[in-house]
Protein backbone atom coordinates (compact mmCIF):
# COMPACT_ATOMS: atom_id res chain seq x y z
CA UNK A 1 0.00 0.00 0.00
CA UNK A 2 1.20 3.50 -0.83
CA UNK A 3 2.68 4.93 2.40
CA UNK A 4 0.92 8.22 1.79
CA UNK A 5 -2.52 6.66 1.61
CA UNK A 6 -3.08 6.35 5.33
CA UNK A 7 -1.72 9.85 5.82
CA UNK A 8 -4.07 11.34 3.26
CA UNK A 9 -7.07 9.50 4.68
CA UNK A 10 -6.14 10.85 8.09
CA UNK A 11 -5.86 14.37 6.71
CA UNK A 12 -9.27 13.95 5.09
CA UNK A 13 -10.74 13.20 8.50
CA UNK A 14 -8.81 15.80 10.49
CA UNK A 15 -8.61 18.75 8.09
CA UNK A 16 -11.75 18.48 5.97
CA UNK A 17 -13.84 20.68 8.28
CA UNK A 18 -11.42 23.61 8.19
CA UNK A 19 -10.77 23.21 4.50
CA UNK A 20 -14.49 23.08 3.67
CA UNK A 21 -15.25 26.18 5.72
CA UNK A 22 -12.32 28.00 4.17
CA UNK A 23 -13.46 26.99 0.69
CA UNK A 24 -17.07 27.92 1.41
CA UNK A 25 -16.15 31.41 2.57
CA UNK A 26 -14.10 31.89 -0.58
CA UNK A 27 -16.80 30.81 -3.02
CA UNK A 28 -19.94 30.91 -0.84
CA UNK A 29 -21.45 27.87 -2.52
CA UNK A 30 -21.67 24.57 -0.60
CA UNK A 31 -21.41 22.28 -3.63
CA UNK A 32 -18.56 24.26 -5.12
CA UNK A 33 -16.80 24.28 -1.75
CA UNK A 34 -16.96 20.49 -1.57
CA UNK A 35 -15.61 20.23 -5.09
CA UNK A 36 -12.78 22.63 -4.28
CA UNK A 37 -11.79 20.58 -1.25
CA UNK A 38 -11.94 17.32 -3.16
CA UNK A 39 -9.92 18.78 -6.01
CA UNK A 40 -7.38 20.11 -3.52
CA UNK A 41 -6.88 16.66 -2.06
CA UNK A 42 -6.51 15.15 -5.53
CA UNK A 43 -3.92 17.73 -6.53
CA UNK A 44 -2.12 17.26 -3.25
CA UNK A 45 -2.13 13.50 -3.79
CA UNK A 46 -0.56 13.93 -7.23
CA UNK A 47 2.19 16.07 -5.69
CA UNK A 48 2.45 14.10 -2.45
CA UNK A 49 6.19 13.54 -2.70
CA UNK A 50 6.79 17.29 -2.73
CA UNK A 51 5.56 17.87 0.82
CA UNK A 52 8.67 17.86 2.98
CA UNK A 53 7.02 18.52 6.34
CA UNK A 54 3.72 16.76 7.13
CA UNK A 55 3.03 19.43 9.73
CA UNK A 56 2.63 21.89 6.87
CA UNK A 57 -0.18 19.85 5.33
CA UNK A 58 -2.95 22.21 6.39
CA UNK A 59 -1.21 25.26 4.98
CA UNK A 60 -0.39 23.33 1.82
CA UNK A 61 -3.96 22.16 1.30
CA UNK A 62 -5.41 25.60 2.02
CA UNK A 63 -3.05 27.10 -0.53
CA UNK A 64 -4.26 24.59 -3.11
CA UNK A 65 -7.90 25.40 -2.28
CA UNK A 66 -7.21 29.08 -2.67
CA UNK A 67 -5.46 28.59 -6.00
CA UNK A 68 -8.17 26.28 -7.30
CA UNK A 69 -10.75 28.87 -6.38
CA UNK A 70 -8.76 31.54 -8.22
CA UNK A 71 -8.33 29.23 -11.21
CA UNK A 72 -12.05 28.66 -11.30
CA UNK A 73 -12.70 32.33 -11.79
CA UNK A 74 -9.99 32.67 -14.40
CA UNK A 75 -11.97 30.46 -16.75
CA UNK A 76 -15.51 31.08 -15.65
CA UNK A 77 -17.08 34.46 -15.15
CA UNK A 78 -19.73 33.73 -12.55
CA UNK A 79 -22.94 35.67 -12.46
CA UNK A 80 -22.02 37.93 -9.59
CA UNK A 81 -24.69 39.54 -7.55
CA UNK A 82 -23.98 42.92 -6.09
CA UNK A 83 -24.79 42.22 -2.46
CA UNK A 84 -25.23 45.90 -1.82
CA UNK A 85 -28.04 45.90 -4.37
CA UNK A 86 -29.98 43.04 -2.78
CA UNK A 87 -33.43 44.03 -1.53
CA UNK A 88 -33.36 44.32 2.23
CA UNK A 89 -35.91 44.85 4.94
CA UNK A 90 -34.93 48.30 5.96
CA UNK A 91 -32.66 51.04 4.78
CA UNK A 92 -29.45 49.50 6.14
CA UNK A 93 -29.56 45.73 6.54
CA UNK A 94 -31.78 42.90 7.75
CA UNK A 95 -32.65 43.20 11.40
CA UNK A 96 -31.03 40.97 13.99
CA UNK A 97 -34.46 39.80 15.08
CA UNK A 98 -35.33 38.52 11.62
CA UNK A 99 -32.05 36.81 10.85
CA UNK A 100 -30.44 35.91 14.13
CA UNK A 101 -27.06 37.26 15.05
CA UNK A 102 -25.09 34.45 13.42
CA UNK A 103 -26.77 34.96 10.08
CA UNK A 104 -26.27 38.69 10.44
CA UNK A 105 -22.56 38.18 10.97
CA UNK A 106 -22.42 35.75 8.05
CA UNK A 107 -24.06 38.29 5.77
CA UNK A 108 -21.51 40.85 6.87
CA UNK A 109 -18.57 38.48 6.30
CA UNK A 110 -19.82 37.86 2.78
CA UNK A 111 -19.66 41.58 2.10
CA UNK A 112 -15.99 41.85 2.95
CA UNK A 113 -13.90 41.98 -0.22
CA UNK A 114 -12.11 38.73 -1.02
CA UNK A 115 -8.73 40.44 -0.76
CA UNK A 116 -9.38 41.18 2.92
CA UNK A 117 -11.58 38.18 3.63
CA UNK A 118 -8.92 35.64 2.64
CA UNK A 119 -6.31 36.51 5.29
CA UNK A 120 -9.11 36.77 7.88
CA UNK A 121 -10.24 33.24 7.02
CA UNK A 122 -6.69 31.92 7.18
CA UNK A 123 -6.27 33.49 10.59
CA UNK A 124 -9.58 32.55 12.22
CA UNK A 125 -10.36 29.23 10.51
CA UNK A 126 -6.82 28.11 9.82
CA UNK A 127 -5.29 29.45 13.00
CA UNK A 128 -2.24 30.79 11.15
CA UNK A 129 -0.06 33.63 12.37
CA UNK A 130 0.50 36.78 10.35
CA UNK A 131 3.89 35.48 9.29
CA UNK A 132 2.43 32.16 8.16
CA UNK A 133 -0.34 33.93 6.24
CA UNK A 134 2.22 36.20 4.61
CA UNK A 135 4.19 33.17 3.45
CA UNK A 136 1.08 31.53 2.01
CA UNK A 137 -0.08 34.64 0.20
CA UNK A 138 3.36 35.74 -0.93
CA UNK A 139 3.10 39.18 0.68
CA UNK A 140 4.72 40.89 3.63
CA UNK A 141 3.60 40.50 7.23
CA UNK A 142 2.84 44.20 7.28
CA UNK A 143 0.50 43.81 4.32
CA UNK A 144 -1.26 40.92 6.07
CA UNK A 145 -1.76 43.00 9.19
CA UNK A 146 -3.19 45.83 7.11
CA UNK A 147 -5.61 43.46 5.39
CA UNK A 148 -6.68 41.92 8.70
CA UNK A 149 -7.23 45.37 10.13
CA UNK A 150 -9.40 46.37 7.20
CA UNK A 151 -11.36 43.13 7.27
CA UNK A 152 -12.29 43.48 10.93
CA UNK A 153 -12.91 47.21 10.59
CA UNK A 154 -15.31 46.49 7.73
CA UNK A 155 -17.01 43.75 9.73
CA UNK A 156 -17.37 45.99 12.74
CA UNK A 157 -18.77 48.81 10.63
CA UNK A 158 -21.31 46.50 8.96
CA UNK A 159 -22.51 45.12 12.27
CA UNK A 160 -22.82 48.51 13.94
CA UNK A 161 -26.41 49.70 13.39
CA UNK A 162 -25.31 53.28 13.69
CA UNK A 163 -22.66 53.00 11.02
CA UNK A 164 -23.02 53.22 7.26
CA UNK A 165 -20.77 50.27 6.55
CA UNK A 166 -17.81 52.38 5.53
CA UNK A 167 -14.38 51.83 6.97
CA UNK A 168 -12.35 54.69 8.28
CA UNK A 169 -8.68 54.23 9.04
CA UNK A 170 -7.38 55.20 12.44
CA UNK A 171 -6.00 58.74 12.40
CA UNK B 1 20.79 39.36 33.17
CA UNK B 2 17.27 40.58 32.62
CA UNK B 3 16.04 41.08 29.11
CA UNK B 4 15.16 44.62 28.05
CA UNK B 5 11.50 45.49 28.44
CA UNK B 6 9.45 45.65 25.29
CA UNK B 7 8.36 49.21 24.40
CA UNK B 8 4.99 50.00 25.94
CA UNK B 9 2.07 49.96 23.55
CA UNK B 10 0.45 53.33 23.03
CA UNK B 11 -3.30 53.75 22.66
CA UNK B 12 -3.31 54.11 18.88
CA UNK B 13 -1.23 50.98 18.48
CA UNK B 14 -3.52 49.17 20.94
CA UNK B 15 -6.60 50.05 18.89
CA UNK B 16 -4.88 49.04 15.67
CA UNK B 17 -3.82 45.68 17.01
CA UNK B 18 -7.30 45.02 18.37
CA UNK B 19 -8.47 44.76 14.78
CA UNK B 20 -5.47 42.72 13.63
CA UNK B 21 -5.68 40.00 16.27
CA UNK B 22 -7.89 40.57 19.32
CA UNK B 23 -6.68 37.27 20.81
CA UNK B 24 -3.11 38.58 21.10
CA UNK B 25 -2.09 38.10 24.76
CA UNK B 26 -0.06 41.32 24.62
CA UNK B 27 -3.29 43.27 24.27
CA UNK B 28 -4.65 41.92 27.53
CA UNK B 29 -1.55 43.02 29.36
CA UNK B 30 -1.49 46.40 27.64
CA UNK B 31 -5.15 47.15 28.34
CA UNK B 32 -4.48 47.43 32.05
CA UNK B 33 -2.17 50.40 31.76
CA UNK B 34 -3.78 52.42 28.99
CA UNK B 35 -6.79 54.67 28.94
CA UNK B 36 -9.94 54.19 30.94
CA UNK B 37 -11.86 52.61 28.09
CA UNK B 38 -9.14 50.25 26.85
CA UNK B 39 -10.43 47.33 28.90
CA UNK B 40 -13.92 47.91 27.55
CA UNK B 41 -12.62 48.10 23.99
CA UNK B 42 -10.73 44.86 24.48
CA UNK B 43 -13.87 43.19 25.82
CA UNK B 44 -15.89 44.37 22.82
CA UNK B 45 -13.22 43.16 20.41
CA UNK B 46 -13.14 39.74 22.08
CA UNK B 47 -16.94 39.52 21.87
CA UNK B 48 -16.90 40.42 18.18
CA UNK B 49 -14.23 37.80 17.61
CA UNK B 50 -16.42 35.18 19.29
CA UNK B 51 -19.33 36.13 17.02
CA UNK B 52 -17.03 35.91 14.01
CA UNK B 53 -15.77 32.47 14.98
CA UNK B 54 -19.30 31.24 15.53
CA UNK B 55 -20.45 32.57 12.19
CA UNK B 56 -17.54 31.04 10.30
CA UNK B 57 -18.18 27.62 11.87
CA UNK B 58 -20.72 26.50 9.27
CA UNK B 59 -22.46 23.14 9.55
CA UNK B 60 -20.57 20.53 7.60
CA UNK B 61 -21.98 18.29 4.86
CA UNK B 62 -22.59 14.82 6.26
CA UNK B 63 -20.56 13.16 3.52
CA UNK B 64 -17.61 15.56 3.54
CA UNK B 65 -14.77 13.26 4.57
CA UNK B 66 -16.31 10.29 2.76
CA UNK B 67 -16.53 12.31 -0.43
CA UNK B 68 -12.86 13.23 -0.19
CA UNK B 69 -11.83 9.64 0.41
CA UNK B 70 -13.97 8.49 -2.51
CA UNK B 71 -12.45 11.09 -4.78
CA UNK B 72 -8.95 10.04 -3.73
CA UNK B 73 -9.86 6.42 -4.38
CA UNK B 74 -11.10 7.42 -7.82
CA UNK B 75 -7.80 9.16 -8.52
CA UNK B 76 -5.82 6.14 -7.36
CA UNK B 77 -7.90 3.92 -9.63
CA UNK B 78 -7.31 6.27 -12.52
CA UNK B 79 -3.57 6.10 -11.94
CA UNK B 80 -3.65 2.34 -11.45
CA UNK B 81 -5.43 1.97 -14.79
CA UNK B 82 -2.24 3.15 -16.45
CA UNK B 83 -2.97 6.81 -17.06
CA UNK B 84 -0.31 8.26 -14.76
CA UNK B 85 2.49 10.35 -16.29
CA UNK B 86 5.52 8.38 -17.40
CA UNK B 87 9.10 9.23 -18.45
CA UNK B 88 9.39 10.78 -21.91
CA UNK B 89 10.74 7.67 -23.61
CA UNK B 90 7.90 5.59 -22.21
CA UNK B 91 5.46 8.22 -23.38
CA UNK B 92 6.98 8.02 -26.88
CA UNK B 93 6.75 4.25 -26.92
CA UNK B 94 3.19 4.43 -25.67
CA UNK B 95 2.32 6.93 -28.38
CA UNK B 96 3.69 4.61 -31.08
CA UNK B 97 1.78 1.67 -29.72
CA UNK B 98 -1.31 3.79 -29.42
CA UNK B 99 -1.13 4.90 -33.02
CA UNK B 100 -0.70 1.30 -34.19
CA UNK B 101 -3.60 0.14 -32.09
CA UNK B 102 -5.85 3.11 -32.79
CA UNK B 103 -7.62 1.52 -35.70
CA UNK B 104 -8.34 -1.63 -33.75
CA UNK B 105 -9.47 0.42 -30.76
CA UNK B 106 -11.82 2.51 -32.88
CA UNK B 107 -13.45 -0.51 -34.44
CA UNK B 108 -13.87 -2.01 -30.99
CA UNK B 109 -15.34 1.26 -29.71
CA UNK B 110 -17.92 1.28 -32.47
CA UNK B 111 -19.03 -2.21 -31.61
CA UNK B 112 -18.92 -1.79 -27.80
CA UNK B 113 -22.20 -3.21 -26.61
CA UNK B 114 -24.51 -0.69 -24.98
CA UNK B 115 -25.61 -3.38 -22.55
CA UNK B 116 -22.07 -3.63 -21.19
CA UNK B 117 -21.93 0.11 -20.79
CA UNK B 118 -25.26 0.02 -18.97
CA UNK B 119 -23.74 -2.40 -16.45
CA UNK B 120 -20.75 -0.10 -16.01
CA UNK B 121 -22.77 3.09 -15.47
CA UNK B 122 -25.03 1.40 -12.91
CA UNK B 123 -22.00 0.02 -11.08
CA UNK B 124 -20.51 3.52 -11.00
CA UNK B 125 -23.45 4.81 -8.96
CA UNK B 126 -22.41 2.70 -6.02
CA UNK B 127 -19.07 4.48 -5.87
CA UNK B 128 -20.59 7.90 -5.33
CA UNK B 129 -23.65 7.40 -3.12
CA UNK B 130 -23.32 10.88 -1.65
CA UNK B 131 -24.05 12.30 -5.10
CA UNK B 132 -27.74 11.55 -4.52
CA UNK B 133 -27.95 13.64 -1.36
CA UNK B 134 -26.92 17.04 -2.61
CA UNK B 135 -29.61 19.68 -2.49
CA UNK B 136 -27.92 22.92 -3.56
CA UNK B 137 -28.00 23.74 -7.24
CA UNK B 138 -24.66 23.73 -8.99
CA UNK B 139 -23.98 27.14 -10.59
CA UNK B 140 -25.16 26.94 -14.23
CA UNK B 141 -21.87 28.43 -15.41
CA UNK B 142 -20.00 25.43 -14.04
CA UNK B 143 -22.41 23.00 -15.68
CA UNK B 144 -22.11 24.80 -18.98
CA UNK B 145 -18.33 24.81 -18.78
CA UNK B 146 -18.18 21.10 -18.00
CA UNK B 147 -20.51 20.24 -20.90
CA UNK B 148 -18.56 22.42 -23.33
CA UNK B 149 -15.33 20.77 -22.24
CA UNK B 150 -16.90 17.44 -23.24
CA UNK B 151 -17.94 18.60 -26.69
CA UNK B 152 -21.47 19.81 -26.14
CA UNK B 153 -22.82 23.23 -27.03
CA UNK B 154 -25.91 23.86 -24.91
CA UNK B 155 -28.29 26.04 -26.90
CA UNK B 156 -29.86 27.48 -23.78
CA UNK B 157 -29.40 27.55 -20.04
CA UNK B 158 -28.13 24.15 -18.81
CA UNK B 159 -30.59 21.88 -17.08
CA UNK B 160 -30.46 22.54 -13.30
CA UNK B 161 -28.45 19.91 -11.46
CA UNK B 162 -27.51 19.44 -7.84
CA UNK B 163 -24.35 17.39 -8.41
CA UNK B 164 -21.64 17.73 -11.03
CA UNK B 165 -18.49 15.67 -11.34
CA UNK B 166 -16.16 14.41 -14.00
CA UNK B 167 -15.86 10.64 -13.62
CA UNK B 168 -14.13 7.75 -15.27
CA UNK B 169 -16.70 5.13 -16.28
CA UNK B 170 -15.71 2.09 -18.31
CA UNK B 171 -12.51 3.86 -19.26
CA UNK B 172 -14.33 6.93 -20.52
CA UNK B 173 -14.46 10.41 -19.03
CA UNK B 174 -18.08 11.20 -18.40
CA UNK B 175 -20.02 14.08 -16.93
CA UNK B 176 -21.83 12.76 -13.85
CA UNK B 177 -24.81 14.84 -12.72
CA UNK B 178 -27.78 14.38 -10.40
CA UNK B 179 -31.15 16.11 -10.65
CA UNK B 180 -33.40 16.19 -7.61
CA UNK B 181 -36.81 15.43 -9.11
CA UNK B 182 -40.26 15.05 -7.56
CA UNK B 183 -39.98 11.27 -7.27
CA UNK B 184 -36.39 11.29 -6.11
CA UNK B 185 -32.93 11.85 -7.53
CA UNK B 186 -32.25 11.08 -11.19
CA UNK B 187 -28.64 10.48 -12.17
CA UNK B 188 -27.67 11.82 -15.59
CA UNK B 189 -24.41 10.74 -17.15
CA UNK B 190 -23.19 12.25 -20.39
CA UNK B 191 -20.77 9.91 -22.12
CA UNK B 192 -19.23 11.58 -25.20
CA UNK B 193 -17.67 9.97 -28.28
CA UNK B 194 -19.99 6.98 -28.42
CA UNK B 195 -20.93 6.60 -32.08
CA UNK B 196 -22.99 3.47 -31.48
CA UNK B 197 -25.17 5.13 -28.85
CA UNK B 198 -28.72 3.90 -29.05
CA UNK B 199 -31.96 4.33 -27.26
CA UNK B 200 -32.74 1.74 -24.59
CA UNK B 201 -34.97 1.33 -21.56
CA UNK B 202 -34.10 -1.40 -19.11
CA UNK B 203 -33.73 -2.27 -15.45
CA UNK B 204 -30.47 -3.40 -13.93
CA UNK B 205 -29.84 -4.18 -10.26
CA UNK B 206 -33.09 -2.53 -9.18
CA UNK B 207 -32.17 0.60 -11.13
CA UNK B 208 -34.20 1.94 -14.04
CA UNK B 209 -31.89 2.91 -16.90
CA UNK B 210 -32.52 4.85 -20.06
CA UNK B 211 -29.96 5.69 -22.70
CA UNK B 212 -30.39 7.96 -25.68
CA UNK B 213 -28.10 9.37 -28.35
CA UNK B 214 -26.93 12.84 -27.25
CA UNK B 215 -24.30 15.03 -28.85
CA UNK B 216 -21.69 12.66 -30.22
CA UNK B 217 -22.30 10.19 -27.42
CA UNK B 218 -25.01 9.04 -25.07
CA UNK B 219 -27.04 10.41 -22.22
CA UNK B 220 -27.73 7.89 -19.47
CA UNK B 221 -30.60 8.39 -17.03
CA UNK B 222 -30.76 6.29 -13.87
CA UNK B 223 -33.16 6.22 -10.93
CA UNK B 224 -35.18 3.87 -8.76
CA UNK B 225 -38.14 4.50 -11.07
CA UNK B 226 -38.44 5.78 -14.63
CA UNK B 227 -41.41 8.03 -13.80
CA UNK B 228 -39.41 11.22 -14.28
CA UNK B 229 -37.40 10.02 -17.30
CA UNK B 230 -39.64 11.56 -19.96
CA UNK B 231 -39.54 14.98 -18.34
CA UNK B 232 -35.79 14.78 -17.75
CA UNK B 233 -35.18 13.65 -21.32
CA UNK B 234 -37.28 16.47 -22.70
CA UNK B 235 -35.42 19.01 -20.58
CA UNK B 236 -32.05 17.80 -21.86
CA UNK B 237 -33.19 17.72 -25.47
CA UNK B 238 -34.58 21.25 -25.16
CA UNK B 239 -31.30 22.38 -23.64
CA UNK B 240 -29.54 21.00 -26.71
CA UNK B 241 -31.93 22.87 -28.98
CA UNK B 242 -33.62 19.70 -30.15
CA UNK B 243 -37.35 19.29 -30.53
CA UNK B 244 -39.04 16.34 -28.94
CA UNK B 245 -41.20 14.24 -31.20
CA UNK B 246 -42.40 12.10 -28.34
CA UNK B 247 -41.01 10.16 -25.45
CA UNK B 248 -41.37 6.65 -24.20
CA UNK B 249 -44.53 5.82 -22.33
CA UNK B 250 -43.35 6.16 -18.74
CA UNK B 251 -45.50 3.69 -16.92
CA UNK B 252 -44.88 3.16 -13.23
CA UNK B 253 -42.59 0.20 -12.65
Amino acid sequence: MDPYRLQFDQWARELSAELYRFAYWLCRDPAQAQDLVQEAFVRAWRARTELRDPRAAKAWLMTIVRREHARLYERVQPELTDLDALPIEDAAQPSAESLGDTELVRAAIARIELKYRTPLLLQVIGGFSCEEIAEQLGISSGAVMTQLFRARAKLKALLDPAADGRVYELA
Amino acid sequence: MSSPEAPRMNYAEFRRRLLIDPTDPALHAAAQGLSADSTERLSQAVQLEARLQQALALPLPADLAAGIEARLAQERDRVASGLRPRPWWMALAAALLLSLGLGLWWSQLRSLPMAELATAVVAHLAREPYALTRSSQVPPTLVRRMLIEHGLQPASEPVPVEYLQRCLVAGRWTVHMVMQEADGPVTVLYMPALPNAQRMDLRQDATAVRSLPYGDGALWLMAESNRDFDAVEQAWLRSAGQTVAGGWAAGAD
